[in-house]
């Protein structure tokens, strides 16, 4: 029986966030190393007096560093293989002592008087967000080299605002920060800072970017459910071929008449799990109807036939096709969960119809104008894109 | 007692939508939170679930107006099901109150109770599909001879084989169908996956 503590019982090194030790100096990188080498071989479950004697690393070192890794990182995961750097803090420092000034030179004993201040007034802390959240403050980064430097545009305004704020809660002239000669400034400014650079998206915003998308949703939902077995989860996408097709029609009297198609519309149904397309449809016209969508829900169903093409040499290779062509007992399979996009032909009432009372899946319409919610049927589009109808003459 | 109807809810911003067809109550349902389509499962599996109704109507919880997502009725009685981070709607309609009902009880679900029940979610995900496809196509008879083949617990395996005759998918269906309505029960079912050793029996004679 193994007498290590429930949670280094079943250490999953695996899931620790890694760190880049590559780009480390030489000293650095192989004291890092010594320390990871440490670490995966304790979770192998290799007896700590063997990595003591092999590694020269004390026990109580060992212990103090799967602590670390196992503590929550403020990316919301845990520190992993980053609490192994030397100078990483995995606690932020709390101060728990009443605030009292010394002299004017040296240290003058405010360490974390800000965050104190700020967990003691809540309303303060709120106060401030809602100013992030307005963009009162613009991020400038000053230049690129080495380590991110940034400027705050707006601070005197948003600082003398504070300190009217911290008047209005009671704090008067003796208390921090009114009692300090910078007001608190360089505090605020580095917690604001922090806030700002505390998301990617936050701090696309307050560089001045006006349209974001593609950045990962900070909602509590659960993500989607991944899948792991064939026909569990399938996705549904129309795309436009960017082609320029025409038909020619020769009449009785030997004229050929020539009609340009306006669009090509591809859609196709593709399973998640195996990357296998089900089926698809094209679709010709300016959009795509409900009965386009339910023709292809049709075409995935039942059994594929093969095609007989005109153009000379074209055929199917030894291992092309689709499911239900090789394998005859996949026809007919049904799938549990469709993704799609928020298309009106989509979402009509009888494209729902036909998925959920026909098929009997789920239909899960992601939000609107999130493309990454389907990525597997948008990079096949991407890639039909740019091996073929881009490639295509005319 | 009156079956309430669903709140017209806009679509909240950045959420997905959820179409599912709900068997027990013969229409289908759109649910906006993905914990709503989890909780819908475990109602709609309930054989003890009578009726039920999504998105209600609002409750008044400490001076805040919240959507209560479902209005669930049993044999006695009824109750209506809060999940968590429930839809405030201070400025919805005040006509969509609830009536004033002291007897109704609320159920707030956290998300524990859900994440508990994840793999009796997961397998009816599964089932459900069969059980929707195959409604109407499923005769008494064959229910009535799945029911007394499950006399003592029998893979699902087994049921397949032991009615290969006809449709196996009927066979599988018939199960389901009799796992949803209560005749039949399946305990392996909230631990492990389904499939085809999971072991089925008729209720009372395990």
């Amino acid at each position: 029986m193994s007498r290590r503590k429930p949670e280094l019982q079943a250490l999953d090194i695996g899931s620790w966030p890694s760190v880049a030790w590559t780009d480390l100096d030489t000293k650095a990188r192989e004291v890092i190393k010594l320390r990871m080498q440490a670490i995966e071989r304790f979770a192998q479950g290799e007896p700590v007096k063997a990595i003591e004697e092999s590694t020269g690393i004390d026990r109580r070192q060992l212990y103090r560093w799967l602590e670390r890794g196992l503590s929550p990182h403020p990316d919301g995961r845990i520190f992993g293989f980053r609490g192994l750097l030397a100078h990483v803090r995995v606690a932020e420092y709390s101060r728990l002592s009443p605030i009292t000034l010394r002299s004017e030179r040296g240290s003058r004993g405010a360490a974390g008087a800000f965050s104190h201040l700020l967990d003691r007034y809540p309303t303060l802390s709120a106060w401030l967000r809602a100013q992030v959240k307005r963009r009162r403050l613009s991020l400038e980064q000053v230049h690129t080299d080495g380590r991110l430097h940034t400027r705050l545009r707006g601070l005197q305004t948003l600082h003398g605002e504070f300190l009217w704020q911290c008047r209005s809660i009671g704090l008067t002239v003796a208390d921090y920060p009114l009692n300090t000669s910078g007001r608190g400034i360089r505090s605020l400014s580095a917690h604001l800072k922090a806030e700002l650079l505390r998301s990617f998206g936050a701090a696309a915003r307050a560089a001045g970017a006006s349209h974001l998308k593609g950045t990962p949703r900070q909602d509590d939902e659960a993500g989607a459910p991944s899948a792991i077995r064939p026909y569990q989860t399938v996705e549904f996408d129309g795309h436009r071929l960017d082609i320029r097709l025409k038909v020619v029609v020769r009449d009785q009297l030997g004229f050929e008449h020539e009609f340009e198609i306006e669009r090509v519309w591809l859609l196709a149904i593709m399973d998640v799990c195996t990357r296998v397309v089900l089926g698809y449809h094209i679709a010709l016209g300016r959009e795509y109807s409900r009965h386009d969508v339910i023709k292809t829900i049709e075409k995935a169903l039942e059994p594929h036939r093969p095609r007989c093409f005109t153009i000379p040499g074209l055929s199917y290779g030894p291992r092309d096709g689709f499911p239900s062509q090789r394998l005859p007992e996949l026809a007919y399979v049904t799938w549990e969960w469709m993704r799609l996009d928020n298309a009106k032909a989509n979402l009509a009432n009888e494209t729902l119809a036909a998925l959920c009372e026909f098929v009997g899946c789920c239909a899960d319409a992601g939000p609107k104008h999130s493309p990454d919610e389907r990525p597997y049927i948008e990079r096949f589009f991407g890639t039909i894109a740019s091996r073929l109808s881009s490639r295509l003459p005319g | 007692m009156q079956i309430p109807v669903p709140v017209a809810l806009a679509r909240p911003r950045g959420a997905h939508r959820f179409d599912v067809f709900s068997p027990k109550l013969s229409r289908r349902l759109t649910l906006y939170r993905r914990c709503a389509f989890d909780q819908w499962v475990l109602i709609e599996t309930d054989p003890f679930v009578q009726s039920f109704c999504e998105r209600p109507g609002y409750l008044q919880v400490s001076g805040h107006r919240h959507l209560a997502d479902f209005w669930v009725s049993y044999a006695d009685r009824a109750e209506l099901v809060v999940l968590p981070n429930a839809v405030r709607g201070e400025d919805a309609d005040p006509h969509r109150h609830l009536a004033s009902d002291d007897s109704i009880d609320v159920r707030v679900i956290r998300p524990a109770e859900l994440a508990a029940s994840r793999m009796w979610i997961d397998n009816w995900k599964r089932m459900l599909p069969t059980i929707v496809v195959t409604r109407g196509l499923v005769p008494t008879s064959l229910l009535n001879a799945v029911e007394a083949f499950l006399a003592g617990p029998q893979p699902l395996l087994a049921v397949e084989r032991g009615f290969s005759g006809g449709d196996p998918i009927l066979a599988r269906a018939a199960t389901f169908r009799l796992l949803y309505d209560g005749h039949v029960t399946a305990p392996e079912l909230r631990t492990d996956p389904l499939c085809p050793t999971t072991r089925f029996a008729a209720v009372g004679r395990q």
